[in-house]
């Protein structure tokens, strides 16, 4: 998340950047993990709305995420549409097209930032302040 | 045993009506897919696509967010996660 947040810091002035909290990728009812085991992060899959609301909000704060989160509905219309299960990054562009599509999942994740960046900075010129 | 050329040729040609009937192989990520509690799904979008338009709530619930709000104006960075 570290190199995310310094292209946000960099361009939040002049791109938006929104967290898109979808359904949860191992949560303790579903497809668990040893890694979330250690770390205490223990989540049940919320069934509700509300419920997802909750954890939503619990991981952008304990992940300390500056990004604004949005939260997808229980219908996972959202994640669907962009395919974005377990996670992703898209840059959309001014005129609404996608302009940089990451891949799914972790291992597509650390490339998906750089490409994020590379394209931000293509664009919007090299970040300023930094 | 000067049918057995052609019937060879018959076979080879049968065989590759066959192969090319095959449905597509899945590709590693559907097979991924098969893994329980793997939710991965496909999406059609490509790149210069249009973004699908979506309106969603904060976490707080204080705010609708819709993508298209932003059209013409900034470029907006999607970062789709869970708390796991």
């Amino acid at each position: 998340m570290g190199s995310l947040e310094r292209i946000y810091d960099q361009f939040k002035d002049r791109a938006e950047f929104f967290m898109v909290y979808i359904r949860e990728a191992h949560p303790t009812d579903g497809w668990q993990v040893p890694q979330n085991e250690r770390q205490g992060v223990l989540v049940k899959d919320p069934k509700t709305l509300d419920e997802r609301n909750k954890v939503a909000a619990q991981a952008c704060s304990m992940l300390k995420i500056k990004l604004p989160c949005l939260v997808d509905g229980m219908d996972d219309a959202v994640n669907r549409s962009y395919g974005a299960w377990p996670d992703r990054i898209y840059v959309v562009d001014k005129d609404g097209k996608i302009a940089v599509m990451g891949a799914q999942g972790p291992a597509g994740f650390p490339p998906s930032v750089s490409a994020a960046r590379s394209w931000l900075e293509q664009n919007l010129g090299a970040a300023r302040g930094n | 045993m000067k049918h057995t050329l052609p019937l060879l040729a018959t076979l080879a040609f049968a065989a590759t009506l066959a192969l090319a009937q095959q449905p597509p192989r899945p590709n590693p990520q559907q097979k991924a897919g098969k893994r329980p509690g793997d939710q991965r799904a496909q999406t059609n979008l490509r790149v210069g696509d249009t973004a699908p338009d979506f309106k969603l709530k904060t976490k707080d619930g204080d705010r609708d967010v819709q993508l298209a709000s932003f059209r013409g104006k900034k470029p907006v960075v999607l970062v789709f996660g869970s708390y796991t």
